[in-house]
């Protein structure tokens, strides 16, 4: 497969033994159903231990991303390497690497926790030995000893969640695909979902995690890529993230002697790229890297200005999905 | 436009057309249907026309033609029997899941919310049934159109016979509609359908109220053989005086007062089933076989509390999955794996197979085996019916149960778990087998029997090797059909769908083996040398090789030594085979050979496509074995090879 000079320079990085080699590597990936192009070329770099948020609204392709990755999609084009093994041809290998958390959690109705993941330890070919520290090990990590005898059918759904991390934790993988963990969970269920997956994170797994609740991936990880229809519209650092964002950051101010002098001096600031007479305010886009916050405070001080408000824009990542993504969904 | 505001809107019975016509599948199955229906109407009509036209064959066409005509009548009777069943087998198909599968969708509640009344729900589900149904029996109109051209049919009796027809449709869907209301599930609702119909079947056979069922009146009032018992006899009068009163439609009269019980049996039918939508709306999903058994464990545990004071002499072991934890879970979790469940069912199953068995042994003379070859049926049939519904539903149980996925990103190869599966499931094999080889037992210790005393030496020996072959036979035939059943099931997204899809194949397959091969014995009021030609005996074989029954028609060669071959048609096949018991046990054994390779044959066909039907890929090898190239730089280093995983895992693994 020949790859471009930027994807080559991007991969090179990671030769360098310095820096930490790629858990999941996905190179222009393509996946379709009929005529709908669910994913069209999406490009993703995630370094061991990292936690990796996907996020996406409904329809985006986020599912059909980690359903390559976790080997059960096998009719896509392009590259999708776990732990540097391709998920086409070296699918079974990859299942020995990868633990995957589907956005829903069928039941075996039939099982108790116990059984359930002895059931699991079997299918991923535990030794028989190792077997019962193994999950009594992943039940105390999950804190589901308690529950360990409890039919799987009875368990409420913060508790089954809890399980089938459990039930991925058993072969002890270097990479976590976990899609919307914390969807339908109570308030309660979702902080002890997400200190699971902060004490995972501490263990050095990768992660690979998508949810639609943005507070809780921006405490959880460490990049995230936002998707929309298919495509990768932004990815990063939180802060690269911000950053890229903030370039136009909104400032509103309020003044006491507005004129047609004084907004002249102000689109003269440097840095400041338009601004929009409202009717009871100014709205200034800003280029922060030319200008930061206080800097526009101080010149517009220094304009003559008498502020009654001045108010920049709150920047999260609430802030940030709704500005990268265009809701458009499939 | 004013008439139209009195034509109800009926917006489930638009949406449920408009959901079948937006479907695919709906005009593949009608293609497919319509093919075999049509193949076997032409069959029929063929047969008719070649027996009456066949004895002038050396004549010129135009008079062959000519002796064509006025044969209508006749052919239009011979086909009428196979519409009548066509509608007993896939009615209760189509209507099983028209509520059962809104219960599993949760979308019956929506139902209830809006104006629509229980009893409209109710007939427009009933509605959106039927019009399928006759929309497929009208595919043979232009059959009866070119039938009817050849002159002699008579426009009483295709009336008469499309209105019981339309009859049959009504209750047939009306028993599978209540069904649906009643069970959980569309695979439940699917399995009662069948047993209701066929416990009506059998008790309108049975208590001679033959009105009942229309199939029955059709047959009462055009059979000329048919025997007329008690209270019939008034019956046949009645529709006697009113074809003597009115000489053109005077049958039509009678036939509809005929069906005045069927169409009180729908309209009671379709009564119960407004109650139950209500009542059994949000009834639960788990196996109803299960609850059923979970039950009956309460009320005996509770009975040996009472009684012995809670004495249990023999302890369920809880083991844990060691190697095959697929097969584990069929064998130790499963209703009809556990052996305490299964141990019921043959006790079940195999109490009234062995009290028949043992009445014909001494209560029917000379050996007449007629009657434990029904029960042979009837024990395959429903064997055959468990096996391809459990089979069918052992991939799409885990999709539709959102489990599939789990289980598929394990090591688990597609062909292991697959193996496992059916693995699972040979318990329950084993005690389906059981009545069936009790049947084949008992025709051996008759035909053994036979002139009073047992027989010896060879002749024994012949029987010893009659009861190995049915015994290997069965578990084959069961094999095959499990393997048929799981192919058919690998892809579908619902049970529903994937028992339907074993029931199109396996059902085509014997469809295909009644009009294409034909019997593989002659008729018996056909013996002459000529039957015993060479090629006839290598039609035979041929036959006995692609039937789905074929080693059991060949078994029965060796039986038919024993007690006159003629008193059943499959033994009949022993007449090609000039009546030698080494040419009969030869012919066996190929035909077993044969069996057994198409069995691996089917099982290696579905372990091959195992990974393309569960969409998924089993390699694990190099990229490069699979024409795969990993990315490399301009050097044409890797970029990452990631040796090292793959010795952790080896270490991991010890």
């Amino acid at each position: 497969m020949n790859i471009s000079s930027t994807t080559a320079a991007a991969l090179k990085k990671h030769q360098d033994p310095s820096a930490k080699p790629l858990a999941i590597c996905v190179r222009d990936l393509r996946v379709s159903y009929g005529k709908f192009d669910a994913v069209k070329g999406i490009n993703l770099d995630i370094p061991e231990g990292e936690v990796f948020g996907f996020i996406g609204p409904n329809g985006a392709g986020k599912s059909s991303t980690f359903r390559v990755l976790a080997t059960l999609q096998p009719k896509f084009r392009g590259m999708a390497l776990v732990c540097g093994l391709d998920v086409l041809s070296q699918a079974q290998q990859v299942r020995d690497v990868m633990g995957f958390v589907p956005d829903f959690f069928g039941v075996y109705e039939d099982l108790t926790s116990l059984e359930y993941l002895h059931f699991f330890a079997a299918a991923y070919k535990l030794p028989v030995s190792r077997r019962k520290a193994t999950i009594d090990d992943v039940l105390t990590l999950t804190d589901m000893t308690h529950k360990a005898n409890s039919p799987v059918d009875g368990l409420s759904r913060g508790m089954k969640q809890r399980l089938a991390l459990a039930r991925v934790l058993l072969h002890d993988p270097k990479v976590l695909l976990l899609d919307e963990p914390s969807s339908g969970l109570d308030p309660r269920a979702r902080i002890e979902m997400r200190e699971l997956l902060k004490a995972l994170r501490e263990m050095g797994k990768t992660i690979l995690i998508s949810s639609h609740i943005l507070s809780e991936l921006s405490q959880l990880c460490t990049r995230i890529g936002i998707i929309e229809l298919g495509q990768m519209v932004a990815q990063g650092s939180l802060n690269d993230i911000y950053r890229q964002l903030q370039l136009m950051r909104v400032v509103h101010i309020r003044v006491e002697n507005p004129s047609d002098e004084l907004y002249a001096r102000v689109c003269s600031i440097p840095g400041v790229g338009e601004v929009e007479q409202q009717i009871d305010r100014w709205a200034i886009r800003l280029h922060e890297e030319e200008t930061s916050i206080a800097d526009l405070h101080q010149s517009l001080v220094d304009a003559k200005a008498r502020l009654t408000m001045f108010q920049p824009e709150a920047m999260d990542m609430e802030t940030a999905f709704m500005k990268l993504t265009e809701g458009k969904t499939a | 436009m004013s008439l139209l505001r009195f034509i109800p809107e009926l917006p489930l019975l638009r949406r449920e057309l408009t959901e079948l016509s937006a479907r695919k599948r709906t005009y593949v199955i009608r293609f497919f249907g319509a093919i075999l229906l049509l193949g076997w109407v032409v069959s029929v009509m063929h047969n008719i026309i070649q027996s009456t036209v066949g004895g002038i064959a050396g004549f010129p066409a135009a008079q062959r033609a000519q002796a064509m005509l006025g044969m209508g009548g006749q052919v239009i009777q011979s086909i009428v029997p196979s519409l009548f069943h066509c509608v007993q087998i896939l009615m209760p198909a189509i209507v099983c899941g028209s509520i059962a599968m809104e219960k599993e969708r949760n979308t019956l509640g929506t139902l209830f919310v809006t104006r629509l009344s229980p009893l409209t729900i109710v007939l427009e589900k009933f509605g959106s049934r039927l019009i399928p149904m006759f929309t497929f029996l009208l595919l043979t109109f232009p059959l009866l159109a070119f039938t009817y051209s050849l002159g002699g049919v008579d426009k009483q009796f295709v009336f008469t016979a499309a209105w019981l027809l339309i009859l049959e449709c009504m209750c047939y869907a009306a028993v599978g509609l209540l069904c649906s209301a009643w069970f959980g599930t569309t695979v439940s609702a699917f399995i009662g359908s069948y047993v209701a119909c066929g416990v009506f079947v059998i008790i309108t056979q049975v208590i001679r109220f033959r009105f009942f069922s229309p199939f029955c009146i059709w047959e009462l009032v055009f059979s000329r053989f048919q025997e007329v018992h008690g209270p019939m006899v008034a019956w046949k009068d009645t529709v006697a005086d009113y074809a003597a009163l009115d000489p053109e439609w005077g049958l039509l009269t009678g036939c509809l007062w005929l069906s005045v019980p069927s169409l009180l049996f729908v309209a009671g039918c379709l009564g119960l089933t407004r109650v139950l939508l209500f009542r059994r709306a949000f009834v639960g999903q788990s196996s109803f076989i299960l609850r059923l058994f979970r039950r009956i464990d309460k009320f005996f545990n509770d009975l040996n509390n009472r009684t012995t004071g809670g004495v249990v002499l023999l302890q369920d072991k809880e083991s844990l999955p060691a190697f095959d934890p697929v097969a584990w879970r069929e064998r130790t979790k499963k209703s009809l794996g556990k052996a305490r469940y299964l141990i019921r069912i043959l006790v079940l199953l195999e109490g009234p197979v062995l009290f028949l068995c043992l009445l014909s042994i001494t209560m029917t003379a000379d050996s007449n085996t007629d009657g434990l070859r029904v029960l042979l049926g009837v024990v395959w049939g429903l064997a055959l019916l468990v096996i391809m519904v459990k089979a069918s539903t052992v991939v799409s149980a885990e999709r539709s149960r959102e489990t599939l996925d789990a289980l598929l990103s394990t090591p688990i190869s597609s062909s292991q778990l697959l193996r496992e599966k059916v693995q699972g499931m040979r318990r329950m094999m084993v005690i389906l087998a059981t009545p069936i080889l009790t049947v084949h037992l008992t025709l051996v210790v008759m035909y053994a029997s036979v002139g009073g005393g047992f027989l010896g030496g060879a002749q024994s020996l012949n029987l010893i090797l009659y009861f190995i072959s049915a015994t290997l036979a069965t578990a084959t035939l069961m094999h095959t059909v499990a393997w048929l059943s799981v192919l058919a099931g690998l892809r579908s997204t619902t049970q529903a769908k994937s028992v339907a899809f074993a029931v199109m194949l396996i059902g085509t397959w014997v469809f295909v083996s009644y009009v294409f091969l034909g019997p593989p014995y002659a008729s018996p009021y056909a013996r002459s040398s000529e039957y015993a030609s060479a090629a006839m005996r290598d039609s035979a074989i041929f036959r006995c090789v692609f039937r789905h029954d074929g080693w059991i028609c060949a078994n029965e060669g060796l039986l038919s030594s024993f007690a006159g071959g003629h008193r059943y048609g499959y033994s009949m096949i022993w007449h090609y085979f000039d009546e030698d018991s080494g040419s009969a046990a030869f012919v066996v054994f190929v035909v077993a050979l044969l069996h057994i390779g198409w069995l691996f044959g089917i099982r290696y066909l579905v372990l091959k496509l195992a990974p393309w039907l569960l969409n998924r890929r089993d390699e694990s090898g190099s990229p490069e074995m699979y024409g795969r190239r990993l990315p490399h730089l301009a050097d044409g280093t890797p970029v990452l090879p990631y040796t090292e995983f793959t010795a952790d895992i080896q270490r991991y693994r010890g």
